[in-house]
């Protein structure tokens, strides 16, 4: 490519070095902070002066703890449970709002208002509904005439009561961005799919679906590594109970180093779970390179 | 003409179903920030009252709530602009540059988003105590700036992708320099993608509650950590909580409304990878 | 007491200090920062901080943070050398964590020079020992509170109701003194709409009591301790240090709260704090205990239903065989920084004084809705009393009252056991006896790590030398 000249390479490399050194400057030493403690034991009568030289036993001990897999499993099922549902739920909606109906406009901004409030108070508004007898969601039940659900306070359910809050904090964001992508789909698979006489269920699998994925691949993805991540919401609605029904790896990190001061082990746990992401996430980076190649 | 208007009454059907259940609980919000505290929780709850505006008083008169909104403005604008800024240029780059190492670049500007906060929260203490920045937007800014940055870079990356080369070497024939083709051809055309990504941006940091918590007092506290400290020790009070939540809210409503025409545009053309 | 004044005096004169009578502008220019909370102290004292500015000369900013992650953000703060805040609310289970890190002043020498000044014989003992740390007084009370329980008075007083409990329980119908009692009248007053209470049919529901049974903010533990302490037992083991939760005592108190679930309104595994006092408030529970933070409610028609629809009664918590048994206490306090600089402290030991005095208390009790009481004379107060009638509970209680847990491992005990015992509640874990062996067995883990003798020294509750 002629347009790409040595020159130009250089001034590249200097539009890119701003945003790396700013995110080496910024995550360098925490980074390096918390892989100096993972190494060390804690001491609590000098709280954050860690002493002792303990080599890999914080890693040791990570991995050899049941309660560390047991969170990692609920982060997956957790993620599973959210992610699957966004989806659908997702792609469904924006179904529905990108039909050119009046008021459709207005639909589409106030559903996307969830998104836009602080999860700690998406939890808080959550505790509220949930309330087993005081809240409005068993409430609403009893006016169908369901049975109550004992929401955050049941291991059968509470987990799915986390995961309803947030998918009805991000579900608009997959609603968002599948509906953006609809408006623009062009229009002449569907004249000739409708020609060729497919039902409409057909007409979405075969023709929207395929257009659409490589869009609903990207916000899965960034869903992903936020649900990775989920705390807010647990601290708030559940802190990881009943139990440890709903313990996450970030609930896990945040007892090990603030409830216990084992800062050691926290900042261990920590970087398990970074290396577990990084991992999936190059698995899923590569797949996506075989899928486009074939 | 019927199968069409039934087609239609089922689609609003549909919505009305999706719109109640989506918007529960932000009448949630509104109806408890004008409840009276003592039938704040009754069974069945109280649907029909005597509105109050007592707890938007309270907020306003206990905290120094305008304040703490002003330093959320501040905190989100601030770390949106400069994400923006160098997120673009870097995504820019790594659009540009034809190298196989530029997906390990760009893999790894991510990857900083995927370290759990909570695990950074001490560490970022200890710098910005001894650099004197304990307490002040910029703190919060630069923090908030590590998340943002990435998902900047990710996003824009999509957009330039998909802008022509050739109209980038029309303008280079045309005599332009690089900077220039950027800002004035280039940039333009992916400003929907500036404009998704400031939504994200700003939302996150307006938004965000744990590092605000622990690295700001009274000069930069944020809105949503004031908005919680109606936790107490005793008492969630729940009346002013919920008032706070609206009022927070606002603002995002308002600059998502401003970008919205941007926004479909946006997610259309950047999220085809 | 002479021997009081004199050191008052001398330290007076070292200090170059004379009590708040001549502080007065002593302290221009100092910068007062206090981390602090919303609750009902700080929340009164803010708006009127200006009356200590104009007083001292020194200013004073208040920032109230959230309660959960308060404590992380204090020992962070205490991990640092040089201090963003001078002051910080302290709730006194933490003493022991910030105490092993030397995060708080002693203020054993301070509270001694001024003990006339800050009326030191007519503060409830008990308090202040809850703010003790090896025999240093590390916080000063700002909120004093005991757990007590509260009761339908109306209800109880109703011939109909106590004539059908008398017939069907064998004993007349009294505030309860036992839990054996205490569970009797919960499953007595526990009943459906439809059914009758005091002469009307209910419209909906009606529990026998409103515990707390949720983890979240340790609600559960804060339940079971009271209960596990009125029935003699211990937190520690005297000889090793290490925990003793898990014995007989422990797991009648266990079986105790899993006994009154079945007149728990149906959400008991959710019940947190003022979840749970809103049954109380609403007058749709029969009896409920709590700290009595939360007791000046059920006196004001603004704040609860109550008072609208009947009458509170209170009297002191159940013990196990109605015989006196330690009562818990706590409190919310203040305390000072030990690294800020020497004026900064003096500064803010005069703003603990003037924030805490008898007649700032006094003052808050009289402007109606006031903090939990821990002066002597003002819960004896008649005028005071006729208005809040549970202020002669809140004396007597004070008698047999023991100290809360105050480990430096408190954090963990909260946790572990609210984990434990939420998980014996939910009946995922089969006995009292599983549930609270698990517990021990995982705090043990963590204190093995010490040595002996730390942890004997972690649990030995000595004095507070200010009395010496």
């Amino acid at each position: 490519m002629a347009y790409i000249r040595k020159r130009n390479k250089r001034i590249f490399l200097i539009f890119l070095l701003p945003a790396m050194l700013v995110l080496f400057l910024t995550t360098i030493y925490p980074m390096l902070y918390a892989g100096y403690l993972s190494f060390r034991s804690y001491d609590l009568a000098k709280l954050f002066v860690p002493r002792v030289f303990v080599g890999w036993s914080n890693y040791g001990e990570i991995l050899g703890s049941s309660e560390f897999l047991h969170a990692l499993v609920t982060t997956f099922k957790l993620m599973a449970m959210t992610l699957s549902v966004q989806l659908v739920l997702g792609v469904g909606i924006a179904l529905i709002v990108t039909q050119k109906l009046p008021g459709m406009p207005l639909a589409r901004t106030l559903l996307m208002i969830p998104m836009m409030i602080s999860p700690v108070i998406v939890g808080l508004v959550w505790l509220f509904l949930y309330f087993p007898e005081l809240g409005y969601l068993n409430y609403f039940l009893s006016f169908l005439g369901f049975d109550s659900i004992p929401w955050i306070t049941s291991t059968d359910w509470a987990l799915w009561a986390i995961a309803i809050a947030d998918i009805w904090q991000w579900t608009p964001f997959v609603m968002m961005g599948t509906a953006a992508a609809l408006q623009s789909l062009s229009p002449e698979p569907y004249e000739a799919a409708m020609i060729d006489g497919n039902s409409r269920w057909d007409v979405f699998t075969r023709v929207t679906l395929p257009q659409l994925k490589p869009v609903l691949v990207s916000l899965m993805f960034l869903r992903a590594i936020d649900a990775f991540k989920i705390y807010d919401i647990i601290f708030v609605l559940t802190k990881g109970g009943p139990g440890d029904s709903t313990e996450v790896l970030s609930m896990f990190i945040y007892r090990q180093s603030f409830t216990f001061w084992r800062m050691g082990v926290g900042a261990a746990a920590s970087f398990v779970s970074l290396v577990i992401i990084v991992v999936l996430i190059t698995l899923f980076f590569k797949s996506l390179n075989r899928d486009q190649v074939s | 003409m019927t199968r069409n208007l039934r087609q239609n009454i089922l689609v609003y059907a549909l919505l009305a179903v999706v719109l109640i259940v989506f918007m529960t609980p932000i009448y949630l919000i509104v109806s408890s920030s004008v409840k009276p505290s003592p039938i704040m929780f009754q069974k069945p709850p109280a649907f029909l009252f005597t509105p109050t505006f007592e707890h938007y008083h309270d907020l306003f008169a206990m905290r120094p709530f305008t304040k703490f909104i002003w330093n959320s403005l501040i905190v989100a604008l601030g770390s949106t602009a400069f994400s923006l800024t160098i997120g673009s240029l870097a995504a820019y780059a790594i659009s540009r540059i034809r190298h196989k190492r530029m997906n390990d670049v760009a893999f790894w500007i991510l990857s900083m988003r995927m370290f759990p906060p909570i695990a950074v929260v001490v560490p970022y203490y200890i710098i910005f105590k001894s650099a004197g920045l304990l307490d002040t937007p910029l703190a919060l800014i630069i923090v908030y700036s590590t998340a943002n940055i990435p998902l900047t870079v990710w996003l824009m990356k999509g957009f330039f992708d998909e802008v022509p080369l050739a109209l980038e070497e029309a303008a280079a024939v045309d005599g332009y320099g690089l900077l220039a083709t950027f800002w004035y051809v280039t940039l333009p055309l992916a400003a929907p993608g500036l404009a998704v990504s400031a939504v994200f941006c700003f939302i996150f940091s307006w938004n965000e509650f744990l590092f605000a918590l622990m690295l700001t007092g009274s000069e930069a506290q944020t809105a949503t950590v004031a908005v919680m400290s109606f936790w107490s020790s005793d008492a969630v009070q729940w009346g002013r909580i919920m008032a706070g939540s609206f009022i927070i809210l606002i603002p995002g409503v308002i600059f998502v409304l401003t970008c919205q025409r941007w926004l479909v545009r946006g997610l259309t053309m950047g999220s085809v990878k | 007491m002479k021997h009081l004044r004199t050191t008052a005096l001398c330290g007076a004169v070292l200090l170059g200090l004379a009590g708040t009578a001549s502080a007065e502008g002593h302290f221009e220019g100092v910068e007062l920062k206090m981390l602090a909370i919303g609750d009902t102290s700080v929340t009164r004292l803010a708006p009127i901080v200006s009356e200590f500015e104009e007083l001292t000369g020194a200013s004073v900013q208040i920032d109230m943070f959230p309660y959960p992650g308060l404590i992380d953000k204090i020992v962070i703060e205490a991990s640092s050398d040089s201090p963003s805040y001078q002051l910080m609310w302290v709730d006194s289970p933490w003493v022991g964590v910030l105490g092993e890190s030397g995060a708080l002043l002693d203020l054993t020498e301070l509270v001694q020079r001024d003990a006339e000044e800050i009326h030191l014989d007519d503060i409830v003992p008990i308090q202040l020992q809850e703010n003790t740390w090896q025999g240093r007084l590390l916080a000063f009370p700002a909120s004093g509170m005991i757990w007590h329980q509260n009761y339908r008075k109306d209800l109880y007083e109703n011939a109909e109701e106590s004539a059908a409990f008398e017939a069907e329980y064998g004993y007349p119908l009294a505030p309860a003194q036992t839990w054996d009692q205490y569970i009797d009248i919960a499953q007595f007053f526990t009943r459906s709409a439809g059914e009758t209470l005091a002469g009307e049919v209910l419209e909906q529901d009606f529990y026998g009591n409103a515990q707390a049974y949720s983890r979240v903010a340790g609600a559960i533990t804060h339940d079971f301790f009271p209960i596990m302490r009125s029935y003699g037992g211990q937190y520690w083991d005297a000889e090793t240090g290490l925990c003793a939760m898990d014995g007989p005592e422990a797991v009648a108190a266990a079986e105790v709260m899993k006994a009154l679930i079945p007149s728990n309104p149906p959400d008991y595994l959710g019940l947190m704090w003022d979840i749970r006092t809103g049954y109380m408030e609403r007058g749709e529970t029969a009896q409920s205990s709590y700290w009595s933070v939360r007791t000046v409610r059920l006196t004001n028609p603004e704040e609860a239903v109550l008072p609208t629809i009947g009458e509170a009664g209170y009297a002191q918590s159940p013990t196990g065989d109605g015989n006196p048994q330690p009562t818990m206490t706590g409190a919310l306090s203040f305390a000072i920084n030990s690294k800020a600089s020497d004026v900064e402290q003096q500064a803010a030991w005069e703003f603990i004084k003037w924030g805490t005095s008898r007649d700032m208390m006094r003052r808050f009790a009289e402007e109606g809705s006031g903090v939990s009481q821990f002066h002597m004379s003002i819960l004896s107060d008649p005028e005071l009393q006729a208005r809040y009638p549970y202020y002669q509970v809140l004396l007597d209680a004070q008698e047999n009252a023991q100290r809360r847990i105050f480990h430096p491992f408190y954090a963990d005990v909260e946790e572990v056991f609210g984990v434990e015992l939420n998980k014996y509640m939910a009946g995922e874990t089969d006995s009292a006896q599983d549930a609270l062996t698990n517990a021990c067995t995982k705090i043990d883990t963590r204190l093995r790590v010490f040595p002996e003798e730390l942890r004997l020294r972690w649990i030995n509750d000595e004095p507070a030398a200010i009395f010496q």
